[in-house]
């Protein structure tokens, strides 16, 4: 009898601890993923208000720049804009 | 015993509803630490708003309508979770097992809307999933479907479960309603469908008939290479609402009263004698648009039907507001227009707006019976170049310009929505017997060097600006697409022509009325196109108004508040909502105008700003400054044009440069 008891309560506490598990796992993957997001706008993130790249000025506009076949990185290193009084040369320049 | 299991369940309720809401607020926050600028600015950038605007009731009421509509949301969807919890609720279990059971449920939705957020809208700010396990289409479709199961066997518990079924049966059919019904075709009618379908800020020079590569815009260049292309066609006012309605009374924006964007209405006559007509003659008419910041077009006109999202001054506010998993994933459903009519087809709102949805509630507004006349606009070539799925990594094509990259990319958009529309109409017998125009409103100012390559004189002018309808020298700006096509039978039959001339927006209506025998009753300004180049009159002038040249919107990165700083005192939110120009800054803003006249291969334009006279020679590519004391006798013949036009405009001509040229005129005899 004391066996048996023994036993439900270590399927309940079981059940609660798988409970517990899967809570946090969850939770923990939205805290992941928020984190990852938050850390790669603190990565692109520079002191011109208008933004350096293309990536960061279309997230100063309000939304993420990223596809489902691309992410934020992949419009950062090679797309930097040019600024006309710093780059006269070009002829293109954005502002 | 019931009254216990009833407050249980009122409790669970509350409670999924306060965590729910917290999350809400949660990501509120998560996502003002990611954006530099708060829900409030960069909207607000393009709409004139400031904070003293809030005094408006009809504002008030819009926003707090969706507010309200947000808490009812949270409401219904923690009922749902409170039902679904009865079928894993175990009473035999103790408090914190069901407590734990209640919160992975609560996660697993949470979990589930985010994700589907993330799939569906990767450029929302709050899908954080986006390109994860959590967003595979193969994990959100077994976790729906699990939650589905589970909440079909709560359902199972209620007493009234019989009642519960049938209403969640009703309301799952009145949802699937609308996605299935198919309107069926066109029957064959004699007269012909008049379709004007507008691309906003579409540059002629980024199209094949003006040197562009074919692959810019594939389907355009398609459509356009079996079509008459006038070549060099203007917009009278570089703005989208002025432009349309010139487009539709056949008059400059002078005569018709349509000055600016937000004009006050009471100013303009919202008569149109072509819809009266229209509406007379059995037409269906139907005014469609995805953006409807700048265009103040509604039913008022006498348009049988509008489509596109509402038009007041809150878009600004709930649009850069409202980016949220739980509204973001219910934003395509019909239905969602009466909840968030802000929102649904809002071009402006780019991370939720699907093309073809668009598309598709345009074409179902069409009159299967009737012929119609369709005006439609489509926007996502308009600043600021948003889309749901973000763009292709075309590095190689990148060139330090941030503005003009995105234009070319969303061109390509575009494209694709236009395909798609015209392949629709084609199917739905839309295209059996139809006249199209197919135009821009304007251009866009990028301040590219290639384009309009002029020699400019030291004390001159800057001839490019960015944006639209700033500054008249800009050619980017006021040079837009004018096209017409005749289809049956569902293809293009007319001849293929490149016509020369000196064209406008506002020769549409009188072709129309020409084409149509309707004899409408107006004065046009403009002239019934012509079908060859022979017809081209060469002494045919054409006049072209600038908007406000504000400083502040003259930079590829606009900043909201100089811009309201610059102009925010003249706007105002009437109690309807709608955000206008306050009537007695009207006329001091219409005096702030450039103004200008073409004819063959100039154009002179009195700037106020600097108060200088410029002449340009397009075949020569020469821009100068004429002088006061400078005898050009084009210049003089232009400018006597210019005076004869706007004589009696508000604040036109303050130095009196038309009355020393009469003198001048008098002198010579």
């Amino acid at each position: 009898m004391a066996q048996n008891r023994y036993k439900i309560i270590s399927i309940s506490q079981l059940k609660i601890m798988v409970l517990l598990v899967l809570i946090i796992t969850t939770s923990a993957i939205h805290f992941e993923a928020l984190l990852y997001t938050y850390q790669s706008v603190e990565n692109i993130r520079s002191e011109n208000p208008s933004g350096s790249t293309l990536a960061e000025r279309y997230l100063i506009l309000g939304d993420w720049p990223a596809s489902r076949t691309n992410n934020l990185n992949n419009f950062t290193l090679n797309y930097q804009i040019l600024k006309s009084s710093k780059e006269p040369t070009i002829s293109k320049a954005d502002e | 015993m019931k009254s216990n299991s009833n407050n249980s369940s009122l409790r669970i309720l509350l409670r999924t509803f306060g965590v729910l809401l917290l999350f809400t607020v949660m990501l509120v926050n998560y996502r003002s630490s990611i954006l530099p600028y708060s829900a409030f600015s960069i909207a607000n950038a393009m709409t004139h708003l400031d904070f003293e605007h809030f005094n408006s009731i009809g504002l008030i009421k819009d926003i707090m309508y969706f507010f309200i509509i947000l808490l009812l949301l949270h409401v219904v969807w923690a009922m749902l979770i409170t039902t679904s919890f009865n079928s894993v609720k175990d009473s035999n279990s103790s408090d914190l097992k069901n407590e734990l059971t209640w919160l992975l449920l609560v996660l697993s939705h949470l979990t589930f809307v985010v994700g589907l957020n993330s799939y569906l809208y990767p450029t929302s700010i709050t899908a954080y999933f986006r390109n994860s396990f959590y967003s595979n289409p193969m994990f959100l479709l077994i976790l729906g479907v699990v939650l589905l199961v589970l909440f079909i066997i709560g359902v199972t518990h209620y007493r009234a479960k019989n009642f519960i079924f049938t209403t969640v049966l009703a309301s799952t059919l009145l949802l699937v309603y609308p996605l299935a019904v198919n309107k069926g075709t066109q029957t064959s009618l004699s007269k012909p469908n008049i379709l004007i379908v507008g691309v906003d800020g579409l540059r002629p020079d980024h199209l094949s008939y003006a040197g562009a590569p074919v692959t810019d815009a594939p389907f355009i260049n398609n459509l356009l290479s079996n079509s008459y292309v006038y070549r060099n066609s203007y917009s009278p006012q570089g703005r989208t609402y002025v432009a349309w309605m010139s487009i539709l009374t056949g008059q400059y924006p002078k005569t018709n009263g349509a000055r600016f964007n937000l004009a006050p209405p009471e100013l303009i006559n919202k008569n149109l004698p072509i819809i009266e007509s229209l509406n007379y003659n059995d037409y269906h008419t139907v005014y469609a648009m995805d953006e409807r910041r700048f265009n103040q077009i509604d039913r008022t006109y006498g348009f049988s039907s509008t489509i596109g999202p509402k038009i007041g001054a809150a878009d600004a506010f709930i649009s850069s507001f409202a980016d949220l998993p739980i509204i973001n994933t219910l934003l395509n459903h019909p239905y969602s227009g009466f909840i968030f009519p802000y929102l649904h087809n809002n071009r402006a709102y780019g991370k939720t707006y699907q093309p073809k949805l668009f598309n598709n509630e345009v074409i179902s507004s069409l009159s299967t019976t009737k012929p119609n006349f369709l005006a439609v606009h489509f926007c996502q070539l308009h600043w600021p170049y948003t889309s749901n799925d973000f763009i292709d990594n075309e590095s190689s094509s990148w060139d330090g310009n941030y503005s003009h990259f995105m234009y070319k990319a969303m061109l390509k958009k575009v494209d694709q929505q236009l395909a798609h529309f015209f392949a629709e109409l084609k199917e739905k017998n839309y295209l059996e017997n139809s006249i199209v125009y197919l135009i821009s409103d304007h251009g866009e100012g990028f301040k590219l060097s290639d384009s309009f390559n002029l020699e400019v004189d030291d004390n001159a002018p800057a001839p490019q600006s960015w944006g639209h309808g700033t500054n008249i020298l800009d050619q980017a700006q006021a040079n837009v697409l004018l096209a017409r096509m005749q289809f049956a039978n569902g293809e293009v039959s007319s001849d293929p022509k490149i016509i020369e001339g000196l064209f406008s927006l506002i020769d549409i209506l009188p072709t129309i009325n020409k084409q149509l025998k309707l004899n409408l009753v107006s004065q046009f300004d403009g002239y019934p196109l012509p079908t060859d180049s022979t017809d081209f009159n060469a002494e045919r002038h054409l006049f072209v108004e600038s908007s406000l040249p504000l400083k502040a919107m003259n930079a590829s990165f606009i900043d909201e508040k100089k811009v309201v700083s610059e102009v925010g005192s003249s706007y105002t939110v009437r109690s309807s909502g709608k955000a206008v120009m306050k009537p007695q800054e009207y006329l001091s803003l219409v005096s702030r105008k450039q103004r200008s006249v073409y004819q063959a291969n100039h154009q002179l334009a009195l700037l106020p700003e600097s108060d200088s006279l410029v002449l340009v020679d397009f075949a020569n590519k020469d821009l100068k400054v004429i002088n006061d004391d400078e005898n050009n006798l084009r210049a003089n013949k232009l400018l006597t044009m210019l005076c004869q036009f706007y004589k009696d405009d508000y604040g036109f001509d303050e130095t009196n440069r038309c009355l020393r040229l009469n003198e001048k005129g008098g002198n010579n005899g």
